[in-house]
């Protein structure tokens, strides 16, 4: 019994860690700050930043920022499809590097 | 007893569904198929991931109208897959030609069979050439498209550097829809950059089967300042559409005129890749109806259609578009493998357009994505101003060379 208890319990351990590694990579936060790296590299561009070590504090200012500033780039314009509880959801996911990108810089 | 109370409590009723050796197969190694597999790979590594590619390299439209303009080299439009193969997806050179999708069976061209739990086509567009009298893989040796990337490209770059001075180029736009909206716009621009340099004298046509086009303002705008009168746009309400082209007299014919250009660039009509059709999940417009949650197709159960081949409107047929929706179907994907439904998300689409080398243009938009479509988000949606601050349209081109060093690091590794 204490034998089989315990095999049920390793096997529920083994398959629950597996389904976990990367749950906080299948979130509908995470679907939507999957779209950022399609600009932002890992290492920083000419004139794109990258998203890489920032807390997610850091993040949500900037995209909070971004939705007052009267810029006029691609993603000023982008920034309004999101609203705070979004733009706080994906903040978390990136700075949780949810994907586990490779951190090195190639 | 209690173990089976504490395997249950341990045990989430979506563990019945959990599959941690399922088999994935993606079709196409573009912008879409390889981020798709690369990602899979990432999120669930226990995942086997095979993805058939026929080439040895892929050449990225994006970006290929520098290259027609002596901008860039193609070399460094090229990509491999060792990227794909590091990252643990199983890359299979060959052609797939046919599926099963009731046996969930891939044939390839080198005579394997492949079974998939989820098959995933990312073919591209197919070129139409029958669709226009004359035209043919053939005749485009003598007008090129350059629409898919690589030898058109450098065919093309060649006769424009080839022609008279004051010659004529011709670009024949296809009716919508068609793999990047604003890439003939963005050539003959680029085109003209190149003759402002060197041949001050020619011209450039564009004969269009459409009525509009993208950023149509901002271009209109910008070839006014930048070329003065020499690009001329023609819809196709003012005889704008080519019905018949004869190659070897280098005759475009509409329905009230005849061109003879030195240089013809025939973009021909487009639909998804062969293997779409053969999978059964193309419809009679000739492109893959999808759900909106998951890139299923509403056609054949178990196959995700992604990036041009699907029908994803009001999203475009760009590069940007099907990488990002290749990782959110990858993220519906290993949902699926796990027992979980896939959910709404919202994705995003931008596109640059050079006016010349250093400016550039912009138009995006954000999708709020559903079972049964794509509907645009309206406050996200929107294009660069026509009137800009100084340097915006320089940060621009600045963006556009960041966003393609990113999605290409990003796709192939």
């Amino acid at each position: 019994m204490r034998c089989r208890l315990a095999s049920a319990l390793m096997l529920g351990l083994v398959i629950s860690g597996q389904l976990q590694a990367a749950e906080g990579a299948l979130t509908q936060s995470a679907s939507q700050a999957a779209v950022c790296s399609g600009c932002h590299a890992l290492a920083p561009g000419a004139s794109v930043p990258s998203l890489q070590g920032l807390d997610a504090l850091t993040i949500e200012e900037q995209m909070l920022a971004l939705r007052r500033a009267d810029g006029q780039t691609a993603m000023h314009r982008l920034i309004n499809a999101y609203d705070h509880a979004q733009i706080r959801g994906i903040a978390k996911v990136l700075a949780e590097n949810a994907f586990g990108q490779d951190e090195r810089i190639p | 007893m209690l173990a089976a109370m504490a395997a249950s409590a341990l045990l989430p009723a979506r563990a019945v569904a959990f599959k941690p050796k399922a088999r994935l197969v993606v079709v196409g190694g573009g912008f879409a198929g390889a981020t798709l597999a690369r990602f899979v790979k990432r999120l669930s590594p226990e995942t086997s991931v095979v993805l058939i590619e026929a080439r040895d390299h892929y050449v990225s439209c994006p970006m290929s109208n520098l290259v027609i303009a002596g901008q860039r080299s193609l070399a460094s439009q090229t990509f491999d897959y060792q990227g794909l193969e590091a990252a643990g997806v199983d890359v299979v050179r060959d052609m797939a030609i046919d599926v099963d999708a009731t046996k969930q069976r891939v044939r390839l061209h080198g005579g394997a069979i492949m079974d998939y739990d989820r098959l995933v086509l990312a073919p591209g567009v197919m070129l139409n050439f029958e669709q226009l009298s004359g035209f043919s893989e053939q005749a485009a040796q003598k007008m090129p498209h350059a629409w898919q990337a690589g030898s058109q490209t450098i065919l093309l770059r060649r006769q424009i550097e080839a022609m008279p001075d004051d010659g004529l180029v011709v670009i024949s736009v296809p009716a919508a829809p068609y793999r990047c909206p604003p890439g003939p716009y963005e050539r003959a621009s680029l085109m003209a950059s190149y003759f402002k340099q060197n041949k001050p004298r020619a011209q450039i046509l564009i004969l269009d089967s459409n009525e509009r086009f993208s950023k149509q303002a901002l271009f209109q705008q910008g070839w006014k300042r930048l070329y003065g009168d020499s690009i001329r746009w023609q819809s196709a309400s003012n005889d704008g559409r080519v019905i018949r082209v004869e190659p070897d007299a280098m005759r475009l014919h509409t329905d009230f005129a005849t061109y003879t250009p030195d240089v013809a660039n025939v973009i021909p009509p487009q639909q998804a890749g062969l293997i779409a059709h053969r999978a059964g999940v193309a419809d009679a417009s000739g492109w893959c109806p999808v759900n909106g949650l998951s890139f299923e197709s509403r056609l054949q159960r178990n196959i995700h259609v992604i990036g041009d081949a699907a029908i994803a409107a009001p999203m475009p047929k760009s590069a940007f578009a099907a990488n990002a929706q290749a990782k959110v179907c990858a993220i519906a994907l290993v949902r699926l493998f796990r027992g979980l439904s896939p959910e709404s998300t919202v994705l995003a689409n931008t596109c640059y357009s050079f006016l010349e080398p250093e400016s550039a243009i912009s138009i995006s938009g954000a999708y709020l994505t559903q079972d049964d479509q794509f509907s645009s988000i309206a406050a996200a949606a929107g294009a660069s101003p026509l009137a800009p601050p100084a340097g915006l349209q320089a940060q621009e081109a600045l963006h556009a060379a960041d966003w393609f060093r990113a999605i290409t690091q990003e796709t192939f590794g």
